[in-house]
């Protein structure tokens, strides 16, 4: 074996798998841990060669054992806290994470000093240990690494996922060792009284980095320098939204992160100022060391930069030992060293993507290296040049492409013009950025005057980033790939490219060839077949209705997914009372679960009435996604959301169908939709002018109810037979005022779904849930279980949630 | 800066050297471009049944004509096929694999030897491998034999039986420093087969052919068994003086 450092990572990596999902117990370790003392012993007299299963084991076990001492170490004892007002001292642990209109800090607890107004400091036997995330929104006082903070408010434990494939806040704060969060509005209830516990050195860096900063935002616009920031040390937070999502769109959001790119420049920079000072080999080694690990601590020390930081020095090594360069030894003794700090770094995106992109530049790249040839001679050099940044683009974005499908669902079509014209103009910026802020801190007209020209050249990207992200078809959703599949293909391309450079394994594929070329002919086109089959007969469709009551706070949003994989929605979820909240549920949550479901058009839409935490995420929704035809009640258009909403959908060229009780919505052969609710010439209040809705599939009856009141409950409790449903959306999410007893005798269900989330009109109320258990009918409610998955064949049902209770 | 020389060693894992031209290699035993520059047949022409080369004539017509020597006596082979010339990196990479014992370049030969297997259509439905077996006395002092190696490992990659059956009876002297005619004779009867050989199509392996006499007995003695062709690929085959005949 020549790469026993490679070896070692995929071990200690799949013992970090191993660790994560399976619960082993400790006395496994002890076993396993004397299995391969065993076997070291039996082997201790061999060489290399035979110690690899030894090696192996131990670097299996050892990833078992770092990703449980991790949890250890993680553990705060401060859980309890939770609900509860309190007053605590603590520190700040990190570099504040600055967004535009808030301020993210880690607090190291201290001290408790007081809980639910009474004083702890006596009470307490056991000190208090663990971290808590500091919201502070709005204008307010900055508060940097180290400060020590007295923090008076109502720790919160942080959400967990509340709808399938969401992205697991808690499971991402407890990783970074964070148990509680408190939010501050404008730095309400926080104080500096000094400060705390530091670590000297990331306190010189940091401060060094507010100074170039301070430099940077003295020449610079907002917008232009928290880009800058950006770019330079991989700190997004003031970042605008909208151009963020332009880079996304546009493939290219890997410029906000630091690279391998960026310690190369440090490298020619320190060769630089090596020349100027006349310092010989090792001085120079030295000095390059000593400004890369400054940068790397000064940019946060996250995965993608340690990945860089310890690549750039394997290579400094090499270049100053003589030795041979190797980059599968190099990449896996960063992800080592990163995943011996931080085990659960493993399951970071962040960390994922660096690495893969890494790998498939250095890996997959170097196949395109003949293409060069093809072109004509006089055009050589230049061919070269663009073929190579082609080579790198493709190479980078199909490695990592698995991987963001996963998180993001979605592929930009136009990464690789972006890439290869944004790419180009951002070395250029950090080169001239750079410059401006070393040179600022010396004579700040020097660092303005550069700036200039940087702030022109980040203008232009801009322009083209917002220009590509707003082609048509600059993106395609893709369905949420499973780790299967993602592993699939890594696997398949690894051997595939092992297989062509390797003569023997493409020897014997041709001896196969000409032998049984008969019998592989019409096998392949026999497989080819049988895919294209597959895919074009039977569609994304899983053979079954799937009714998804989304957890979508407070509020409603219903997924159906007919069996041959078309989509109707009802009500798209929304924050009440401000429809130009920033938080806006449907963009956040809806339509993301679309996209993870690979669901890119919309059959069927209906919106029940005309307040905001039913129709609020229409919007994104049409902006991300096709709608075939609206659904609505006539007197949806009587309120101004309302009719501003159909004004929009018409221009859109959205068809709007305005149903009454008694009419059909014949969906499919299987799917009906029975409106039920309200009469065409019916005067009432806005909630009482809901859509009633009853799906019909097959024996399955779910009937939707919208915000009607008790008035409209006991009109329809005189239809014993068209309200009779297995499932009922309570009305109002559990509001007293849509309690009907009679209505419930009547419509006979075997559950109910209250979809409803954290809010102060004291949904849902006692009454209904007493009533409804008074009934014996089981209730999910969506802020307690999650997402309420059903699934039926038209015969039977089932039902799933996210979370148990 | 020991531990840092033990370090560097685990970062930086030594390479196999090429052995022919010294520097980096990544497959085998030969750099790419080495492994490229011992197939080369630049300027020479070959003739189809021998196999033999002979410097390339400007006029096109002279293109793979069957050689005098073929054309006056055919060999008892069907055909024999080689890599390239005896001359150059070819010959050198043989010496080093023959005389000085480098058996892992069978790895890059037989590679090579099996994809020109491959290449030859008329061989797809080849049975059997035979390489031809080394003098009791050469055996010894070698330590291994060079044509058994190479056939075990095209065998290996196209999946193809290997038989050792083919056997000397009779040691002769070394061919190598004898003439055409007394080659034949002294070869003449040193070959048996120790077990039967089902029938056939066999392809005979071997390093070097120079004159065919050596593949002629053994073809010969395969024939005889019952095989119903022979055919023979060899790492290098010699290059024949110009014809002096024109039509």
């Amino acid at each position: 074996m020549t790469r026993p450092i490679l070896t070692a990572m995929v071990s200690y990596a799949a013992g970090i798998l191993a660790g994560q999902y399976f619960d082993i117990p400790v006395i496994f370790l002890y076993f396993t841990g004397a299995l391969v003392l065993l076997l070291g012993l039996y082997h201790e007299a061999s060489g290399w060669q035979k110690n690899r299963l030894y090696f192996c084991l131990a670097l299996v076990a050892l990833g078992i054992i770092m990703v449980q001492w991790q949890d250890e170490r993680n553990k705060g004892n401060i859980e309890f806290l939770a609900d509860q007002r309190v007053l605590i001292i603590g520190s700040v642990a990190a570099e504040p994470d600055v967004r535009l209109n808030a301020a993210n800090y880690t607090v190291k607890v201290e001290e408790l000093v007081e809980r639910d107004g009474e004083s702890a400091v006596e009470s307490s036997g056991e000190p208090v240990r663990g971290r808590i995330l500091l919201t502070v929104a709005g204008p307010a006082p900055q508060y940097s690494y180290g400060d020590r903070l007295e923090i008076s408010g109502i720790p919160m434990v942080p959400k967990e996922p509340g709808n399938p494939g969401e992205f697991n806040y808690r499971e991402y704060l407890k990783a970074k060792g964070i148990q509680l969060i408190i939010k501050s509005r404008q730095g309400a209830g926080v104080q500096k009284t000094g400060t705390g516990s530091i670590n000297p050195v990331v306190d010189v860096c940091l401060k060094i980095k507010v100074k170039l900063m301070a430099v940077i935002d003295a020449t610079m616009s907002r917008q232009h320098a928290g880009l800058l920031a950006g770019i330079l040390f991989g700190s997004g937070g003031r970042i605008d939204p909208g151009a963020r999502n332009d880079f996304a769109l546009t493939g290219v959001v890997h410029i906000l992160s630091v690279s391998g790119y960026h310690m190369g420049l440090l490298v020619a920079f320190c060769v630089l100022c090596g020349n100027i000072l006349q310092l010989n080999k090792t001085g120079r080694n030295i000095l390059m060391v000593l400004v890369t690990s400054f940068y790397a601590v000064m940019t946060g020390a996250s995965p993608p930069v340690v990945r860089a930081l310890v690549m750039a020095w394997v290579l400094l090594l090499a270049r100053h030992s003589g030795g041979e360069y190797d980059w599968p030894n190099s990449l896996s003794l960063a992800a080592l060293v990163i995943l011996l700090y931080d085990p659960r770094a493993l399951f970071n995106p962040g960390f994922q993507l660096s690495f893969t992109a890494t790998w498939g530049i250095l890996y997959l790249a170097p196949l395109w290296r003949g293409l060069p040839k093809l072109a004509p001679a006089g055009l050589l050099s230049a061919v070269t040049i663009v073929s190579q940044a082609l080579a790198i683009t493709v190479s980078a974005q199909a490695a990592i492409f698995p991987i963001t499908s996963y998180y993001f669902n979605y592929i930009s079509l136009v990464s690789l013009p972006a890439n290869l014209i944004i790419v180009p103009l951002i070395s250029l910026v950090m080169i001239l950025g750079g410059f401006a802020a070393l040179g600022g801190l010396l004579w700040l007209p020097l660092g303005g005057t550069v700036n200039f020209s940087t702030g022109l050249i980040l203008d232009l990207i801009l322009r083209i980033a917002r220009f590509l992200a707003g082609l048509p078809f600059a993106v395609v959703t893709v369905k949420q790939p499973s780790i299967v599949q993602i592993a699939a293909f890594y696997v398949i391309t690894v051997i595939s490219i092992e297989a062509f450079r390797n003569p023997e394994i493409w020897l014997r594929l041709r001896r196969r060839w000409s032998l049984h070329r008969t019998k592989v002919v019409p096998l392949i086109l026999a497989i080819v077949a049988a895919i294209l089959w597959t895919s074009i007969v039977s569609p994304a469709g899983s053979g079954k209705l799937e009714v998804t009551f989304l957890d979508i706070g407070q509020g409603d949003a219903v997924l159906i997914q007919s069996p041959d994989g078309r989509s109707i929605i009802i009500d798209t979820g929304g924050v009440q009372g401000s429809p130009l909240s920033a938080y806006n549920p449907g963009e956040k949550i809806l339509v993301p679960y679309l996209r993870r479901k690979g669901i890119s058009k919309i059959d069927l839409l209906v919106l029940s009435h005309a307040h905001a935490d039913h129709i609020q995420g229409a919007e994104a929704l049409v902006k991300s996604m096709g709608v075939n035809m609206l659904v609505v009640a006539p007197q949806f258009d009587d309120s101004s959301d309302g009719s501003r909403l159909l004004n929009s959908f018409t221009e859109k060229g959205i068809q709007i169908k305005e149903a009454t009780g008694g009419e059909k919505v014949l969906f499919d052969e299987k799917i009906t939709l029975e409106v039920l609710s309200p009469p065409g010439n019916a005067e009432a209040k806005e909630n009482d002018n809901s859509l009633v809705v009853r799906l019909c599939f097959g024996e399955l009856h779910i009937l939707f109810t919208g915000d009607v009141g008790e008035t409209v409950l006991q009109k329809l409790a005189d239809y014993p037979v068209a309200v009779h449903a297995e499932i009922v959306k309570v009305p109002h999410h559990g509001s007293k005022s849509g309690w009907l007893e009679r209505f419930y005798r009547v419509a006979d269900p075997e559950m109910a779904v209250i979809s409803v989330g954290p809010n102060y009109f004291g949904h849902p109320s006692r009454e209904v849930l007493n009533g409804l258990s008074g009934l014996n009918i089981p209730v999910f409610r969506t802020d307690k279980n999650g997402a309420v998955i059903v699934r039926s064949d038209g015969s039977d049902y089932q039902v799933e949630t996210v979370k148990d209770q | 800066m020991k531990i840092l020389d033990k370090i560097s060693g685990f970062l930086f894992p030594l390479q196999n050297s090429c052995l022919l031209c010294k520097k980096g290699a990544s497959y085998g035993s030969l750099c790419p471009k080495c492994r490229d520059e011992i197939i080369t047949r630049h300027d020479f022409t070959f003739c189809p049944v021998c196999g033999r080369y002979q410097l390339e004539v400007s006029s096109a017509k002279q293109k793979h004509n069957v050689c005098q020597e073929c054309r006056e006596t055919t060999p008892r082979f069907l055909a024999a096929k080689s890599l390239g010339p005896f001359r150059g990196a070819l010959k050198e990479a043989i010496y080093i694999y023959k005389y000085k014992g480098h058996r892992s370049l069978s790895i890059v030969f037989g590679q090579l030897l099996a994809e020109l297997l491959l290449d030859e259509p008329g061989l797809a439905d080849t049975d059997l491998l035979v390489p031809v077996p080394l003098s009791q006395e050469k055996a010894v002092t070698r330590g291994f034999n060079q044509s058994e190696l190479l056939a075990v490992k095209i065998g290996k990659i196209l999946n193809l039986p290997v038989s050792n059956d083919l056997v000397r009876v009779r040691n002769t002297p070394s061919q190598s420093k004898l003439a055409r005619k007394a080659r034949m004779d002294n070869i003449k009867g040193a070959f048996a087969l120790s077990n039967k050989i089902s029938g056939g199509n066999v392809v005979l392996i071997d390093d070097i052919l120079t004159t065919g006499a050596t593949a002629g007995e053994c073809a010969g003695v395969l024939l005889q068994a019952g095989v119903q062709k022979v055919t023979v690929l060899t790492l290098a085959s010699g290059i024949q003086e110009k014809d002096n005949y024109l039509f």
